[in-house]
């Protein structure tokens, strides 16, 4: 475990010198993270507080972003909502690529049956298209974020249990696994020691995208009202809330909108930056 | 090829046209039913008052006026001989006394019984004396039977039917779509009126209210608009016109729970609610503050001062309880007001130390869960409440569902019996008098929290005249409306 | 050829007999009593008995399974709780917005992505290459339900013939369409770059343009059939995406359509409802699925070898 979290960040950090856009991206990301940590040091006011006389005032200087329908602060609001969003984006990609990359390994290495079992399982998965899996789980569960990311969880292993299994099959092919079969090695040993590292690479630049891909689908489910309930700041909550103040109030809409997209935005790029990187490719 | 069909498949869909001459009134949800014995919700109670009469209407100062019944007499405290009028239905028919039984006699059978009919749960029998005479034999007295006799008539035959869409009223049902009902002016039923159409639109949206309003392609919305909205709607050029209504908001509380069983949790939760903050920044001002069912000029009204706002008190209360923090949820409805109405008393609550977790809920399922006690707290109004009677359907003991709306199983003793015997008083006096003493016990020992009577706020085409709004928000006065000048069509 | 499009929908038949089972499966999911949960606490004891009832509840696993399959295939699907209609009546009713709604969302990403992937394609590293690859950057940073309350923000008072919400004739999908081709058009353009500009290497489009033949001809003759194939594999995906992205866009535009009515079901707890309507929307994926599949193999003979 050690070893899965703390080479990828020197590798992250080692690609980071010399490709831009791991250095933008990786550096967004990262101020990002440590302004969901520090929301309660930086952030203004207190994102709950309403202050009911000092409702959709246009950003001022007490208020950067101005106040939202309550009068809560919309830039403290934002920060705390990075919370939300990165922190479910992150639990719920945890989530799917613990069970992803479990079922794709016994798929890629085990036997024919269990393998067409996990196929078929994926298949009927990825039959439902977008977040519709998302949206269907988190109806029946319930509105919170614990439900998301069960959620999330449930819609994303699909893919990494493919990416993984396609991995692990090439891997196993190979001559090194061959050998150390031969010398008596255990299945697990193989599989952790010979076919999973090979995986890694591709399976870190699928897991960036997921998370960008798990913050939005959060969003989106906050939005819908199957997410994160209220008084909590979520981005796509608070868009949901801005809609029925469009005409004098935009600022409610363009604010999360934008901490929304340069968040994607920032991961994105990481993301590109690690598919490309040379390095970081082979497994550096 | 599918992108094609598709886009031909667009043209044909319908656009809302305006009918020539007639009036669009934008609703921000459908009506739940268009049979007037089934319709439980604000947006049907609008259409349908103009669709349907009944024996009597309400009046302007609460009392019954005759509406289909010419005139009326009640020979004994149980009985009502009610004389038809002269009138007709859409569809041509006369109305007659056998169409009014036939009309009570469908309220006991599948599925009209389950509806809570104040005033009519104590009608024993209704029968037709002549062609124009019918006698009700109540089993008890009952002093809100009158209004209640406001009940749309349908003609026999259609009585009968699981779903009856004529009526006597001014405007006959032309066709009812997903987003659209209209009406049209019916013929030979009375004095034609001036509009000849009204379109009601069902827009959920607000900011396509809002919007449709501005550019012209509705004309009327009516208690539907964003209280923040409309300083921007009057520099849009539209008549902003605010009536003091009588719509009673109030937080409803389950006393059966451990927490709110406590009077003084109770009255922490009345105190910690800052509702001149709520009316003034959230509603815009259009609310007056409610100390109970009635407001200032109704006969039943209580000078009494409603609940004051005392954060300090409501902590000192709940310090004295002293029952930790209690959790509570509160169920709104998802209307975007209600939901933040709801969120700032949440908030509010929660500054004195109640937690208080908000679950907004489509109307259908949210009557549903209160109508069944499934609930700690909920917020919610009653509209066109004329008949203090009320009072004892909604705070008897005995009264718990499905008997009367008793929701929150309150007893007291003091009330029960003031609510008994203000039923069989007559003079009117004494009357007020009881119900004043059961407002003073309400405000003292908060089985419910009185918030608020809302402003009727009409946002309004300015070419639109001779439109009144009512107490109660209905759109009767639509029949004797005209427009001052040609309107433009379309938008 | 019938051969691979036999294959391919044998093939597609366990799929959506998967679908059919976790979309049955989902009311077991319910916290607690979904009977309870529908109905309330407190609702009479016959009235929940005879949900339980309708709802096959009281019944074996494996029975509610085969039952709501053998319902599903013959069309029934259950009645709503609110309101008591058939679940596939109200589905019949809605579909035909939904599928208008995507359509033009198809059309709109069409019309955006094929000249931007042609041009970008023609002229790589041009303006147009560039505008296509800031687009993607955009769609990837505006998923629909931001892209919707801006463009109503940015239209709704310019053009005041653009209505804002509701389904009502041609302008009025103008709107939801282009918020929900956005995203598609964007992915779409990039790819089709992509393929145009491996296809413009291949042998048979070299010997064109050595004949002299202009390059807009080489593309649109020889380098766009080739790339077709290759973009038809995103479409397919991407109409998944359309697909999902609907039930956003039709709740923020109030369409009436199945991903509205799958928003309203979930709020009313009218969960048979919502089955109906995910059943709806992830088998229509599939046949598009299947659909794309086939038109690939017609359009390419290479890909019918591989099964």
């Amino acid at each position: 475990m050690r070893l899965a979290v703390a080479s990828p960040a020197m590798a992250v950090a080692t690609a980071a010198r010399t490709n831009w856009r791991v250095r933008i991206g990786g550096g967004l990301l990262l101020a990002l993270t440590l302004a969901a940590l520090l929301a309660p040091a930086i952030a203004p006011h207190d994102p709950l507080q309403p202050d009911l006389a000092r409702h959709l005032e246009p950003p001022s200087r007490t208020h950067l972003l101005g106040t939202d329908r309550l009068g809560r602060d919309v830039l403290s609001r934002l920060v705390y909502g990075t919370r939300v969003s990165l922190g479910v984006g992150a639990v719920a990609v945890a989530g799917a690529l613990t069970i992803g990359v479990a079922l794709g390994a016994i798929a890629g290495y085990g036997r024919r049956a269990v393998d067409e079992l996990v196929m078929r399982g994926t298949d009927v998965l990825l039959a439902f298209p977008g977040i519709l899996l998302a949206i269907a789980l988190a109806a029946i569960l319930g509105p919170s974020a614990r439900n998301v990311i069960v959620a999330l969880t449930v819609m994303g292993w699909p893919a990494y249990a493919r990416l993984t299994r396609a991995e692990v099959r090439a891997a196993a092919a190979r001559d090194s696994t061959r050998a150390a079969e031969a010398l008596g090695a255990t299945p697990l040993h193989v599989a952790t020691r010979h076919l999973l590292p090979s995986a890694r690479p591709a399976l870190a630049v699928q897991a960036t995208f997921g998370v960008a891909g798990a913050i939005v689908a959060e969003a989106s489910l906050s939005f819908l009202g199957l997410g994160t309930p209220p008084p909590a700041p979520s981005w796509g909550g608070m868009l949901a809330e801005a809609r029925s103040f469009l005409l004098i109030a935009p600022h409610l809409v363009v604010a999360p909108a934008v901490a929304l997209g340069t968040t994607v935005l920032a991961i994105h790029l990481l993301g590109d930056g690690l598919r490309t990187d040379q390095r970081w490719q082979r497994g550096q | 090829m599918l992108a094609g069909l598709a886009l031909l498949a667009a043209a044909c869909a319908p656009a809302p046209s305006r009918p020539p001459g007639g009036v669009v009134v934008g609703l921000d949800a459908g009506p739940n039913a268009l049979d007037p014995r089934l319709a439980t919700d604000a947006s049907a109670a609008l259409i349908l008052g103009l669709v349907h009469r009944g024996l009597t209407a309400p009046g302007p100062d609460g009392e019954p006026i005759p509406d289909l019944a010419e005139s009326w007499d009640s020979p004994d405290p149980t009985t009502y001989r009610f004389v038809l009028r002269d009138a007709r239905f859409q569809d041509g028919r006369p109305v007659t006394a056998a169409d009014v039984v036939a009309t009570y006699a469908s309220l006991v059978r599948k599925p009209f019984q389950i509806q809570q009919r104040d005033g009519l749960d104590l009608v024993a029998e209704v029968i037709a004396e002549d062609a124009r005479t019918v006698r009700f034999t109540l089993r008890e007295p009952s002093p809100s039977f009158l209004l209640a006799a406001r009940l749309a008539i349908l003609p026999r035959a259609c009585a009968a039917e699981p779903d009856c869409r004529v009526g006597a009223g001014p405007y006959a049902l032309a066709s009812a779509r997903v987003d659209t009902i209209e009406l049209a002016a019916a013929p030979g039923v009375g004095p034609l009126p001036a509009i000849p159409a009204v379109l009601f639109v069902i827009s959920p949206d607000s900011v396509s209210r809002a919007l449709g309003l501005a550019r012209g392609t509705i004309d009327l919305v009516q208690n539907a608009v964003e209280p923040d909205l409309l300083p921007w709607l009057r520099s849009a050029g539209l008549e902003v016109v605010a009536t003091p209504g009588s719509t009673f908001h109030y937080l409803g509380l389950n006393t059966r729970l451990p927490a709110l069983g406590d009077g003084r949790v109770r009255r922490a939760i009345a105190h910690a609610i800052d509702r001149a903050a709520i009316v003034e920044y959230v509603l815009a001002g259009n609310a007056r503050l409610a100390n109970g069912l009635f407001p200032p000029e109704h006969w039943a009204h209580a000078d009494l001062p409603g609940p004051a706002y005392d954060p300090e008190r409501a902590r000192a209360l709940l310090a004295e309880a002293d029952l930790g923090t209690i959790h509570l949820t509160l169920k709104t409805s998802t209307v975007e007001l209600r939901r933040r109405i709801g969120e700032a008393i949440a908030a509010m609550l929660a500054a004195v130390g109640i937690d208080v977790e908000i679950r907004p809920l489509e109307w259908a399922t949210l009557y549903g869960d209160v109508r069944r006690g499934s609930f700690d707290l909920f917020a919610l109004a009653w509209v066109g409440i004329e008949e203090p009677d009320h009072y004892r359907a909604l705070l008897h003991s005995a009264m718990t569902p499905p008997h009367g709306v008793n929701r929150g199983a309150y007893a007291d003793a003091e009330v029960d019996a003031l609510t008994t015997t203000a039923r069989t008083l007559r003079a009117r006096p004494e009357r007020r008098d009881a119900y004043v003493r059961v407002a003073e016990i309400v405000l003292r020992d908060v089985p419910l929290v009185p918030l608020w009577w809302v402003d009727n706020v009409v946002v309004m085409n300015p070419r639109l005249t001779g439109f009144e709004p009512t107490p109660t928000g209905d759109l009767r006065s639509l029949a004797r409306a005209r427009w001052a000048q040609r309107p433009e069509h379309g938008a | 050829m019938l051969r691979h499009v036999a294959l391919r929908l044998l093939l597609a038949v366990p799929t959506a007999l998967g679908v059919l089972v976790l979309v049955s499966v989902l009311l077991h999911f319910v916290p607690g009593d979904p009977v309870d949960v529908m109905l309330g606490e407190g609702a009479s004891t016959a009235d929940r008995e005879e949900l339980r009832r309708s709802l096959g509840l009281d019944r074996t696993a494996w029975r509610q399974l085969a039952d709501f399959t053998a319902g599903a295939v013959r069309g029934e699907l259950g009645r709503s709780i609110t309101g008591g209609q058939p679940v596939a009546t109200l589905l019949r009713e809605r579909y035909p917005a939904t599928l208008e709604l995507t359509g033009a969302a198809l059309v709109v990403a069409l019309a955006i992505a094929l000249p931007l992937g042609m041009l970008a394609a023609l002229r790589p590293g041009s303006l147009a290459d560039r505008v296509s690859l800031a687009l993607a950057t955009v769609q990837t940073a505006l998923p629909t339900f931001c892209l919707g309350p801006l463009l109503i923000l940015a239209f709704a008072v310019q053009l005041p013939w653009l209505p804002v919400a509701g389904r009502h004739g041609l302008a009025s999908v103008v709107l939801p369409a282009l918020t929900l081709g956005f995203g598609m058009s964007a992915v779409l353009a990039r790819h089709l770059r992509g393929a145009l500009l491996e296809a413009l290497r291949l042998d048979c489009v070299r010997t064109a343009r050595a004949k002299g033949l202009a390059p807009r001809l080489v593309l649109l003759r020889h380098a766009l059939p080739n790339a077709v194939t290759a973009t038809l594999t995103v479409l397919g995906l991407q109409l998944g995406g359309l697909l999902a992205g609907a039930v956003v866009t039709e709740t923020i535009f109030a369409w009436p359509g199945v991903g509205r009515l799958l928003i309203q079901a979930i709020g009313t707890r009218d969960y048979p409802l919502v089955q109906g309507c995910v059943l709806a929307i992830a088998l229509t994926y599939v046949a598009v699925n299947l659909l794309t599949d086939v038109a690939q193999a017609a359009i390419d003979p290479r890909l019918r070898e591989s099964a």
